[in-house]
């Protein structure tokens, strides 16, 4: 009788105990889960006004997944060793992903390859060259590149002088819009010129395209990153002031920035390919947190369209272009 | 099956009537405890969950109630710039004249938190002027915008717009607003002509923004904003809607009427809430996920759960505690009372516990003491009554024998032999003296002695010498106590059992002593004897009294020594046949003073 009084009063006990740890755990579990993520994302270049809808992307995704985000730009526009370093001193940092713009297609690979054994890294806009699926986020740039062809074929620039700048070729990003730039070049008359404007400092890059705008007589020149579309509509508006003749000559490129937009206003730039960044941020941000919980998620594709001065206001490229301002 | 139930059921019910009084109140406070728990613990959950639904609805309400506030407040307050700029500044001025740029700025200055920029228009789009001043950028022509010819179409009215870029004037900073367009037509005085334009106030949209995003509708809850044809105005995740990143039930819930709504979109339950804002006829839509509301449950059930345990824990404790601080004592009270029905003596009654059991053990206790008391007194008093009768049978003088003797008297008075009458009626008186002894129980030895030595004479006498007969005294043993007419009916046994029938050369041996501290008295006679066997059933068995005897047969002092002293004195009878008997009386030494003193 004591006996069996006493198993009672032990299971009792045990029971009690049994669900104040249940109840523990519960509470424990859900706050687990909460768990505050550092990442880290690595851009191409030192300019990050390029960068501000991608950015609100990642600022959208980061408040609604609590995450903690770090932006890193480099201090020189597409230097592969710093973004090599940056890497190694985030993870030492302890980010727990990493989301990364790899400048250079070949040379990145490795030291992505290597990352990726420690956290996942996330590749947005432009990829590496890797055996292995790796996550990435970006449009097709080869689209990209033909949609922006074709407007430029049906503004009637078909049998016309076409100078294509050639730069940062080695980002896959632009290698990729500028292979489907040339798919549809290649089926025109066009006579292209291909040019690359050395220079890093921003006035010796912009004496450099000044001097090529002069010397060369072309009906239309094309970029494929944002940075030199910038470049190159304000030599043309700077020469259009001084010379009526150079300012028919008509820009193409990609990118969205609010300097682009108001060239692209102001008739300084004829279209833009523009992406929709503020998915690849979010999405971005989106796949890291799924990676490090080690959940899968396919990779998604963005959207890209071309902006003209026309159709810049319509209610759907609005709300493209323009971020809100928070 | 039936039959089955029936009997596992009585068996229960049976099982329950034979359990101890400890587990009859300790189970049935603790059934009890738990149907009522559950019951109470159950009721306030269901209730628990009925309110917290009904007050997130309610809460609902109240925010987008302040949130209406809010926003009329914001919207009305736009409202009044536009009515001042109209009624105050641009309807007492003719333009042809007058400047109205310097009113704008102050009206600008005064609301620039909220305000973008206020501009008017002439009827073919042309700036009259505008605050801040601005130019008019030349890729744009204001008769094309929707503001602008919403505001001519519905003349008396205000006319707000979707959300868009502000793309008017020329930004040296390239910077594009997100505005939400407040426009009216207007008449314009222009040289005393009056011709219609349009005002514009174009809103900053992060006023309305702001307000919206204040507010905090449950764990993932939100709130935004639609116009009346279900365009999105505000909402928190706009650019990922815009983005098709995910999308929002908007154009349906734009539909609904003010109030709360339940619905189901992709699969996610979710409380709606609507509120339509005055004048725009904008909608502020509360949502809260059913999910938020009900995420709490998992945990408040899981935490009411273990509070019924752990009350349910330390009932059953007290239930225990309790059960045995009652049933404890009355099992003990039972314990002891049980003993008692076995029998058991000098049972400890135990008294404990509250007030009626040791009242009832009180009583059991005084009860079993008078219990004991009387029986004692009762067995006194048989002792006694049977002392009683063995006196008065030791006092009986067989008749026979006084006859005998009395016989022999007259017989030697006849045969003129005085010198024998005297010495026979002399023992025959002492005989007598000493068997009445003043109706003592206890003489002394030498008493005693005396007695048989009387006795003899006179049957010796009786039986013309057929035996001889040697008393042999131990000195010391002579003023010791002995119980009165021991020797007697030994003596008698021995003349008629042992000497009858033998033919004058019978002896008798009377012998006191004292060994290993006792009293021994010894009557030995060498008559026919018996087997040991028969001798040892003599004094057990019950025996006839024959009549010839004196009447007191062995057993009689058998038992009487033993009631006086103790079952480890008495009789001892040893016999061989034809070799004798032996019968030894066995008693303790004590002296007659003393045993006189102690009596008293």
């Amino acid at each position: 009788m004591r006996r069996k009084r006493k198993q009672i009063v032990v299971i009792l006990l045990l029971l009690v105990v049994l669900s104040f740890l249940l109840l523990l755990s519960d509470t424990l579990g859900n706050k687990k889960d909460k768990g505050i993520y550092n990442i880290s994302i690595i851009t191409t270049g030192k300019n990050s006004e390029s960068l501000m809808i991608m950015k609100q992307g990642i600022d959208q995704a980061a408040s609604e997944m609590n995450v903690n985000i770090s932006f890193v730009t480099l201090s020189e526009d597409n230097n592969y060793i710093e973004q090599t370093e940056l890497i190694t001193r985030e993870i030492k940092n302890r980010a727990d992903a990493i989301i990364i713009s790899p400048v250079d297609y070949e040379k990145m690979a490795e030291p992505i390859e290597n990352a990726m054994k420690n956290i996942p890294v996330i590749l947005i806009e432009s990829t590496v060259k890797s055996e292995r699926v790796l996550p990435s986020i970006s449009c097709d740039n080869y689209k990209l590149g033909i949609s922006l062809a074709e407007e430029m074929v049906s503004n009637g620039k078909d049998k016309s002088n076409i100078a294509i700048v050639k730069n940062n070729l080695e980002c896959s990003s632009v290698k990729e819009r500028y292979d489907g730039f040339m798919s549809v070049m290649n089926n025109t008359q066009n006579n292209c010129t291909f040019w690359q404007i050395s220079g890093n400092k921003q006035d010796v890059y912009h004496n450099e395209a000044k001097k090529l705008l002069e010397g060369n007589n072309v009906d239309v020149i094309v970029t494929f990153d944002s940075d030199m579309l910038e470049g190159v509509a304000q030599v043309k508006r700077d020469l259009g002031s001084v010379n009526k003749e150079k300012s028919s000559i008509e820009i193409y490129g990609t990118g969205s920035t609010s300097r682009i937009i108001s060239f692209l206003e102001d008739k300084v730039i004829n279209a833009t390919a523009i992406q929709n960044e503020f998915n690849i941020g979010y999405l971005a941000v989106k796949t890291a947190k799924y990676k490090i919980n080690g959940k899968n998620i396919d990779n998604s594709t963005i959207s890209s369209t071309v902006i003209n001065t026309k159709n810049m206001y319509s209610e759907e490229n609005q709300k493209l272009l323009f971020p809100f301002v928070r | 099956m039936k039959d089955l139930m029936k009997l596992k059921i009585q068996k229960l019910i049976k099982r329950c009537r034979d359990t101890s009084i400890q587990h009859i109140i300790s189970v049935s406070f603790t059934l009890i405890s738990v149907i009522g728990m559950v019951i109470v613990g159950g009721a306030l959950y269901f209730r628990f969950i009925n309110s917290t639904e009904f007050m997130v609805s309610e809460n609902n309400k109240a925010m987008l109630e302040q949130v209406n506030l809010n926003l009329d407040n914001y919207l009305r307050n736009m409202m009044k710039v536009s009515d001042t700029t109209y009624y105050s500044v641009i309807k007492k001025k003719d333009l042809a004249t007058e400047n109205i740029n310097k009113e704008m700025d102050l009206l600008y200055e005064t609301n620039k938190d909220s305000l973008i920029s206020i501009s008017v228009f002439s009827d073919r789009g042309e700036v009259i002027s505008a605050s801040p001043v601005g130019q008019l950028k030349s890729s744009v022509n204001p008769r094309e915008s929707e503001w602008f010819s919403k505001a001519l179409v519905r003349k008396e009215n205000l006319h707000f717009s979707t959300p868009h870029v502000q793309n008017l004037f020329v930004d040296p900073s390239y910077k594009y607003k997100w505005v939400v367009s407040l426009s009216r037509a207007v008449e314009l005085t222009n040289n005393k002509r009056i011709t219609s334009g349009v005002l514009l106030v174009d809103i900053n949209f992060s006023g309305i923004e702001q307000i919206c995003k204040s507010i905090n509708v449950g764990k993932s809850g939100y709130v935004y904003l639609v116009d009346r044809e279900g365009e999105i105005i505000y909402h928190p995740r706009q650019q990922l809607i815009y983005s098709n990143l995910i999308e929002e039930n908007n154009k349906e819930q734009a539909t609904y009427e003010d109030g709360n709504h339940m619905e189901t979109f992709q699969d996610e339950k979710r409380l709606v809430t609507v509120k339509t804002v005055g004048y725009t006829g904008w909608k502020i839509v509360g949502i809260t996920p059913i999910s938020d509301i009900t995420s709490d449950y998992q945990q408040i059930s899981l935490f009411a759960v273990f509070i019924m345990f752990f009350a349910v824990f330390i009932l059953v404790f007290l239930n225990m505690f309790v059960s045995s601080r009652i049933a404890n004592p009355i099992k003990a009270l039972e314990k002891s009372v049980k003993k008692l029905e076995n029998g058991v003596k000098d049972v400890d009654i135990s008294i404990s516990g509250s007030y009626e059991i040791q009242h009832l053990g009180k009583a059991i206790r005084s009860m079993v003491n008078q219990m004991h008391t009387l029986m004692d007194n009762i067995m006194i008093e048989q002792e006694s009554k049977r002392k009683s009768e063995l006196d008065a049978l030791q006092a009986q003088i067989n008749p026979h024998f006084l006859y005998n003797t009395l016989d022999s008297i007259i017989w030697m008075i006849e045969n003129e032999n005085y010198d024998g009458a005297i010495i026979m009626v002399t023992a025959l008186a002492r005989l007598f003296r000493i068997s009445l002894s003043k109706g003592k129980n206890i003489i002394t030895v030498r008493d005693e002695i005396e007695h048989a030595r009387n006795y003899l004479t006179i049957q010796n006498i009786r039986y013309k010498n057929k035996f001889t007969y040697d008393i042999e005294v131990d000195e010391r043993t002579l003023n010791l106590a002995s119980i009165k007419l021991i020797i007697q009916p030994l003596i008698e046994n021995a003349i008629y059992h042992g000497m009858e029938f033998m033919g004058g050369d019978g002896e008798i041996l009377v012998k006191t002593y004292i060994k290993e501290e006792d009293l021994y008295i010894d009557v030995v006679d060498n008559g026919l004897g018996m087997l040991q066997e028969v001798a040892d059933t003599l004094l057990t068995n019950e025996t006839k009294i024959e009549k010839k005897s004196s009447g007191i047969g062995l057993k009689n002092v058998h038992e009487r020594i033993q009631l006086y002293f103790g079952k480890d004195y008495g009789l001892k009878i040893y016999s061989e046949p034809d070799e004798g008997t032996t019968i030894s009386i066995h008693m303790p030494c004590v002296d007659s003073y003393e045993m006189k003193k102690r009596r008293k």
